[in-house]
């Protein structure tokens, strides 16, 4: 166990790569167990108060919810609430062990990491929200909960927009959270923000602002949540796809302000 | 290559290095030395990127660490032990940073069995001891079989048997024409591998070259004589460049000639000795005083410090 019995390896082609770092993100997302737990109790939960409610038959065959087909994605949010989580432990664990520093070290140029964490994050989340959303139409099909949903097909339009819609906002989750734990670099920071400011927030400010100006709230990430899980059945300020822009801009907004910060500050 | 520049760093008000520029060779250990708080770790930490300096530049082979396609094969780091997360094998932890330049799997289990963590490599890091910690840096430091090793206290938490295993490992790689800097408060430890020396104090660089001209440059080596022909002997080694100063009767303390030739001059003047023995401050009492001048007399950017300085003042 010299150094004189050190290889020399064959490593001349060494870069790095697009696909190295989701490579890199992939193992480093998969390789830790309590964020593996995050990730799949949020859909277990999920998932399981759905296919209960579907079982049970009442909650979702009652007059509000039974004229709308997809409505099996109403408890989608609270997936979401434990996905941002997820996002926000995502980043805020790198900071917290110090392994930030052997991150960057190996991609000092820092926006490839950052882009990386986000589309692993993304794509896991989004393939595990589809498979979720196939299975529990599957089961509104079998149980027959949903009356406006009998005989539909997921690709109906009616189905279709409202589960993808329902499905996505999942992914926007964790990546809102990745955003945030970014902003920040502290789980507890970042997670008080979201619920001090994101989710409490439009209940609260109105309180403190004057009419003209607390309509504001109508533009946060949760009113354009709910306006695109409506899929256009329901009531908004907007439509849905002004509430996509909304949302896609302050992902856009507060991503490029952790990526900026991310290239300027020391780690 | 390391290459530093004009090297600045500010946090705020605070100056953590101040126009730094020194160069540290290929196929050597370089040493890097100076109390806490001078500036160590954010030279290191501007090397690799991690810190932005404020002025001033750090190269390696003649290009900023960023810029690199492929830095983990320039560089290899090891700054802070636990820097893992808890949760996390140390297998997965080093896949992560391998995957990142398509460094194969077989790489990482063989700096595993190299830094001795292979029968642990699937076991969670949070339950590392420091020393195994520090072995896992170093096994994140070899991944690329960098061009460069840099390691930030790197002997901290070892076991003796470490100690020694990183110190051939150390000179194992500076003998295959790689570049070894490394940040230590052991001079002992220091004084057995390093080949060169780049002490700093304050931010500031205080000396540079190597180890013997350091040390040399704080009190010139010299030699310890015991004869009862005591001036007799002074007359005979007089010469350009020689000092010879007279202790009491039968001591001489000689500086500008080896022991073996004071050895030869008495012996053809048949001047018989009872003591002959080479004095030189060892690498500790060095860097005390370097960095006490730089403390006490604020000499910026002093390279030479003071030689005048009594030995006897060291302790």
């Amino acid at each position: 166990m010299t150094a004189a019995t050190l290889p020399a390896p064959d490593l001349g082609t060494a870069r790095v790569t697009a696909k190295g770092l989701l490579r890199s993100e992939w193992t480093k997302l998969r390789s830790v167990r309590s964020l593996l737990l995050t990730l799949a109790l949020s859909f277990a939960f999920v998932a399981g108060l759905s296919a209960y409610l579907l079982v049970e038959g009442q909650t979702l065959g009652d007059s509000a919810a039974a004229g709308i087909p997809f409505s099996f994605t109403a408890v989608y949010p609270l997936g979401v609430l434990a996905l941002v989580v997820l996002g926000v432990l995502v980043v805020t664990g790198e900071y917290s062990s110090g392994s930030i520093r052997a991150s960057v070290v190996a991609a000092p140029r820092r926006t490839g990491l950052l882009l990386a964490k986000a589309a692993v994050l993304t794509g896991v989340t989004t393939a595990l929200g589809a498979v979720m959303s196939v299975l529990l139409y599957l089961l509104t099909r079998i149980t027959g909960a949903i009356p406006s949903a009998a005989g539909m097909s997921l690709f109906d339009p009616r189905m279709f927009w409202g589960v993808l819609a329902g499905t996505l906002l999942l992914p926007f989750g964790a990546l809102f959270g990745l955003v945030l734990g970014s902003l920040v670099r502290n789980a507890a920071a970042a997670i008080t923000l979201y619920f001090g400011v994101f989710q409490l927030g439009p209940q609260i400010f109105p309180a403190f602002l004057p009419d003209g100006v607390s309509g504001f709230t109508d533009w946060m990430p949760f009113a354009a949540m709910d306006v695109v899980r409506g899929a256009g059945l329901a009531d908004g300020p907007y439509g849905v796809g002004t509430a996509v822009v909304v949302l896609v801009a302050w992902v856009a907004a507060l991503g490029g302000v952790s990526w900026w910060l991310l290239k300027t500050r020391d780690i | 290559m390391i290459v530093a520049q004009h090297l600045t760093k500010r946090y705020g008000e605070r100056t953590a290095v101040e126009d730094l520029s020194f160069t540290v060779r290929p196929g050597v250990v370089t040493g890097f030395l100076g109390p806490n708080g001078a500036g160590k770790s954010t030279t290191l930490r501007m090397l690799v990127g991690l810190d932005h300096p404020t002025s001033g530049s750090i190269t390696v082979g003649g290009r900023r660490y960023a810029d690199l396609p492929d830095p983990l094969r320039h560089v290899g780091l090891l700054i802070d032990a636990k820097g893992v997360h808890r949760g996390r094998s140390a297998h997965a932890h080093l896949l992560a940073l391998a995957q990142t330049h398509g460094i194969p799997e077989s790489r990482v289990r063989k700096v595993l069995d190299l830094v001795g963590l292979g029968s642990v490599a699937h076991k969670r890091a949070g339950g590392f001891s420091l020393g195994m910690g520090q072995r896992l840096g170093i096994a994140a430091a070899l991944l690329g079989d960098p061009e460069v090793l840099v390691l930030d206290e790197p002997v901290n938490g070892l076991d003796p048997d470490g100690v020694l295993w990183l110190r051939r490992l150390l000179a194992g790689y500076a003998a295959r024409g790689r570049t070894v800097f490394l940040s230590s408060h052991l001079m002992s430890e220091l004084s057995l591998i390093a080949d060169d020396l780049v002490v700093i104090g304050q931010g500031r660089l205080l000396a540079a070259g190597t180890v013997s001209d350091v040390i040399a440059s704080v009190a010139p080596a010299s030699v310890h004589v015991v004869t009862p022909a005591a001036s007799a002997l002074a007359t005979v080694l007089q010469g350009a460049d020689v000092t010879v100063t007279s202790l009491d009767a039968e001591t001489l303390e000689v500086q500008g000639r080896p022991a073996h030739e004071i050895g030869e001059i008495a012996s053809a003047h048949r001047i018989p000795l009872h003591e002959l023995s080479p004095r030189r401050i060892t690498l500790e009492e060095a860097f005390m005083q370097i960095t006490r001048n730089a403390v006490e007399y604020g000499t910026p950017g002093s390279a030479a410090p003071r030689t005048s300085a009594p030995l006897e003042s060291v302790r």
